[in-house]
């Protein structure tokens, strides 16, 4: 993997502005648990977002003025699988494409920008960082003696923390969009990019808005209180000898600034001051108006699900004689991003802050604890390059991998992949937990990994209970870190025979033949590590199914793990270290396939071992090789086995109704969404009840739940909520990690629910008894 | 009779929450905005200039109408001419309407009625039929011509001032105008 070299951490740019510097991260992560309100008023938001953001893109299907869109040319590496219409992907490979040819040609642009705009009468400053660009502005205020100032949003603003600076300086400062000046009030950041203080309910507000206003301001009335910000605010715009706002795009032929906005405030900053500053990233450049509009339309679709804003603002220049304008292009860490690849991606962003919008763990603790100054997926990204590694430490190890950010996003950025690499860069620097450290230590060297769980299971022999393990029989559960991770979550048992006994010594199939197009194909079986040591009757059923389908499997010896874990945890070293260790194991498979029934490790195998191998070519090679054969359960049944309807349907099935989950992966990256539906409801012959939120994570996230039991915890009890609701009786998904994350929340929560692997759930409606079908 | 693009705009435009009506001359305009909220109406220089039989059809019906270039005239000082444009009823002229989104295209470098625009309670905005294109990208092209005739403020305006930034929930007329008033004028009078 091509490893981000963020640069050292910036000098803090403001001693002012002591109300927004932020408490420790492992402050703010239990401050956010502790504060129940805010995970409900964020999983409302993320909610009603998403129902507007998909039905302002079907609508935009169905608009008879939109333009065809012409489709992108084909990118060397195509951008993630995505959630919407097929018009939205086709805009959004447009404006990636687009965005990435100004990223290549960024300087010349950037020129090309700023003389059109000096031809214009603007006065253009180029920002190496935040303390460059807070001078600037200073310097401005002195020489025309401002000391008060009305801003619209400018996140670049809360970047390079001006509003310190100012008041550091006597400047007052006073923020104009409704959101940020609630923030203002609250003296805290931003926590969301677009809606600022989305975090807050009407009552929360309503306390903030009646100190402003000197007066009682109803607590249920936003009406009302929408009015309290009118009236307040009107007085500060006529104050204000300098108005401050951001960019959304800069039209690079024109030397324009593209702002939008709903309120109108921002037009009201940039109009009624004499002086205006506009401060705006370098990564916000387009070529041309064109551009410009298509960013338009995505922008607003995927920001606040509207089909464009209330306001769209182009300014080219000062526009009435004697006003003076002010851009201020910040580079602050972009150019090191640019350098940087993989991470160079990250500068298409257009700050929709959609990645947040998806994002489970943002669900549960909000943007001053998933983020630093940006928030959501980006947040985690950027981070590193404007405010230091060490901001992005606490934040990225929130983080689940479910790839949702992915799918959402209008230019394609490969956010996932990217986390992961800043992960990566956190692990070098100050290295992992040590229990977590010992254990991928320990699991990377297969041989003592095999050894050291036999003699766990025999250890632990007396806590088991069926397919559980119960601490509560033991001291341990009084440990409070045990407690922490088992509490919400019963740990699977650990059987004395893993998978690979069981299967070296399995008896000839012997069940019904079923007519399947996989018939005679030859199949190597990667059992998977925790199908193996937690739940052999997983594999023993993916392996009876392939059987039934006439496919003849074989089970590589020395099989051990893909390195998944290692690669999720960040620890690169361990993760190579099995994943070399994996593709040695399986090429020399004699097989037509590769099948896994963890849809994760397919993930790893397909698309994260070519990145993992960056610096590696000859492994790179090796693993790409292996990738053509390599296939996941799911796929292979409904693209290869082509089953008959009803092949596997039974009367009165004891499993009926089922619902099923979307394992992230699968459905983001591998893009199984129908398949899986498909084979439970015609192959099973199954009712399957919908799932809310099917495409949801259910919170395991790998190392995650492990470090931040609190927040998978909460995600999984959104999870099983969406899964009550359904009253099935089966939950099928087909990702062993998700199977023991849902089976150990059931048992704790005990639900009347079976989770079932899909394979487990095939293998048992084939039933003993079948004539040949 | 109005034509399609007509249609079509007025259906987005209603949609993104502004009013819209066609008015087939100056006089059917006027009855619009006088139907309006009783109080001042002010209007652009450019709207008393282009639009004659309407100034004075609307002077007739609710007396004297203030002009923001007049006004600003009389009053150098930016903060002051903002409040005395804070006025009930603002009428201006657009440069082009986008049927796709229903935006009216505002192009004013002058601060009056730049000011007018966003401080009007009710903002009524005249739109010539023929000045409805279909789309962003034709909006893009237009966009180009008015840069280079020095258009320096060019906003796309959809529906009236609104947030949702308490708990997502729409609310009309945070900072600009409560109503969004189109008038779709078919005949042009000069």
């Amino acid at each position: 993997m091509p490893t981000p070299r963020p640069p050292t951490p910036p000098p803090s740019p403001g001693s002012g502005g002591s109300d927004h510097d932020p408490l420790p991260f492992e402050q703010r992560y239990r401050r956010a648990l502790d504060n129940a309100q805010l995970g409900r008023n964020l999983l409302r938001f993320q909610r009603s977002w998403r129902v507007s953001r998909d039905d302002a893109l079907t609508a935009y299907d169905a608009n008879p003025a939109r333009a065809t869109v012409a489709p992108a040319s084909r990118r060397e590496e195509p951008l993630p699988p995505a959630q919407g219409t097929a018009e939205f992907a086709a805009l959004r490979d447009q404006l990636a494409a687009i965005k990435d040819a100004v990223i290549a040609d960024l300087p010349a642009t950037l020129d090309r920008f700023q003389q059109a705009a000096e031809a214009r009468g603007v006065h253009v400053y180029r920002a190496v960082d935040a303390a460059a660009a807070n001078r600037y502005i200073l310097a401005l205020c002195a020489r025309h003696d401002i000391h008060q100032v009305v801003k619209s949003k400018t996140m670049v603003s809360e970047e390079i923390e001006l509003n310190g600076e100012l008041e550091a300086h006597g400047i007052a400062v006073v923020e104009t969009d409704l959101g940020e000046w609630i923030q203002q009030l609250a003296h805290e950041r931003p926590s969301h990019m677009v809606m600022p203080a989305i975090h807050k309910n009407r009552g929360e507000v309503a306390g903030l808005l009646s100190a402003a206003a000197g007066r009682p301001v109803s607590q249920e009335d936003i009406g009302e209180q929408v009015g309290v910000a009118r009236s307040e605010l009107r007085r500060h715009f006529l104050a204000a000898g300098l108005g401050i706002s951001g960019a959304n795009a800069l039209v690079a032929a024109s030397g324009t600034v593209l702002f939008i906005e709903n309120e109108g405030n921002a037009r009201l900053v940039t109009s009624l001051p004499r002086v205006h500053v506009i401060l705006a990233g370098i990564e916000k450049l387009v070529p041309d108006y064109a551009a410009a509009m298509l960013q338009l339309r995505l922008l607003a679709r995927s920001a606040t699900g509207q089909g464009i804003t209330s306001y769209s603002t182009f300014l080219s220049g000062p526009p009435e004689p004697g006003k003076e304008l002010h851009i201020v292009l910040l580079d602050n860490g972009r150019l090191h991003m640019r350098a940087t690849p993989l991470i160079r991606d990250a500068l298409r962003c257009i700050r929709c802050a959609a990645c947040a919008d998806v994002c489970p763990p943002y669900a549960v603790v909000g943007g001053h604890v998933f983020g630093h100054i940006y928030s959501g997926a980006i947040g985690l990204v950027n981070t590193p390059y404007h405010h230091g590694l060490a901001a992005a430490a606490g934040p990225q190890s929130l983080c689940v991998s479910c790839n949702a950010c992915a799918t959402v996003c209008p230019v394609g950025i490969p956010l996932p992949q990217q986390i992961l690499a800043v992960r990566a860069q956190v692990v070098e620097d100050r290295g992992l937990p040590a229990p977590l450290r010992a254990a991928l230590e320990l699991w990377a060297h297969p041989r003592l990994a095999d050894a050291a769980l036999r003699t766990a299971a025999v250890a632990a022999t007396p806590l088991r209970d069926g397919p559980f393990t119960r601490v509560d029989r033991s001291g341990a559960a009084l440990i409070p870190t045990v407690q922490r991770l088992t509490s919400w979550r019963t740990p699977p048992a650990l059987p004395r025979r893993p998978a690979r006994d069981r299967l070296r010594h399995r008896p000839a199939y012997s069940g019904p033949a079923l007519e399947s197009a996989a018939r005679g194909l030859r199949v190597a079986y990667f059992i998977q590590c925790i199908t193996d040591r937690l739940f052999p009757r997983m594999a023993l059923s993916v392996v009876r199914v392939l059987e039934a389908c006439g496919a003849t499997v074989v089970v590589p010896e020395q099989q051990h793990c893909c390195g998944l874990p290692g690669l999720d945890a960040g620890a690169l070293g361990p993760a190579r270290a099995m994943a070399r260790q994996t593709i040695e194991t399986l090429e020399k498979a004699q097989a037509d396939y590769i099948l896994t029934g963890g849809a994760s490790c397919a993930v790893a195998m397909l698309h994260d071992y070519a990145r993992l191998f960056a610096a590696e070519p000859a492994w790179q090679i090796r693993a790409q090789v292996l990738a053509e054969r390599v296939i996941d359960f799911t796929t292979f049944m409904d693209q290869h086995a082509r089953l008959r309807p009803g092949a596997l349907a039974r009367p009165h099935s004891p499993f009926a109704p089922v619902t099923y989950h979307n394992f992230c992966q699968s459905l983001n990256v591998l893009g199984l969404d129908s398949a899986p539906r498909r084979l439970i409801r015609d192959v099973l012959g199954l009712e399957l009840r919908e799932l809310p939120e099917s495409s949801v994570c259910c919170g395991f996230g790998g190392s995650t739940s492990v470090t931040r039991p609190e927040v998978a915890e909460q995600i999984l009890a959104r999870k099983l909520e969406n899964v009550r609701q359904t009253g099935a009786r089966t939950l099928v998904t087909d990702n062993p990690g998700c199977i023991l994350h849902l089976r150990g929340g059931i048992d704790a929560q005990r639900l009347p629910v079976r989770v079932l692997h899909l394979a487990e759930l095939m293998a048992a409606q084939l039933g003993p008894g079948r004539r040949q079908a | 009779m109005p034509g399609p693009l007509v249609e079509l705009f007025a259906q987005y435009a209603r949609g993104a929450g502004a009013q819209v009506a066609v008015a087939a001359d100056a006089q059917a305009a006027a009855s619009i905005i006088a139907g309006g909220p009783a109080g001042r109406v002010c209007c652009t220089a450019e709207v008393r200039d282009r639009y004659p039989a309407l100034y004075r059809a609307l002077t007739q019906a609710g007396g004297p109408v203030a002009v923001a270039e007049e006004i600003a005239a009389q009053e150098p000082d930016r903060a002051a001419l903002a409040v005395a444009l804070a006025g009930e009823t603002g009428v201006l002229r657009a440069r082009a309407g986008v049927a796709e989104t229903g935006s009216v295209v505002l192009a004013d470098n002058g601060l009056a009625p730049r000011l007018l625009s966003m401080l009007a309670d009710v903002c009524v905005v005249l739109l010539p039929a023929t000045a409805i294109l279909p789309d962003l990208d034709a909006a893009a092209a237009l966009l180009e011509q008015l840069d280079q005739a020095g258009c320096r403020y060019v906003s796309l305006v959809t529906g009236p001032s609104r947030t949702a930034d308490i708990e997502r929930v729409l609310t009309i007329g945070v900072q600009g105008p409560k109503t969004l008033q189109i008038i779709i004028v078919t005949q042009e009078d000069r």
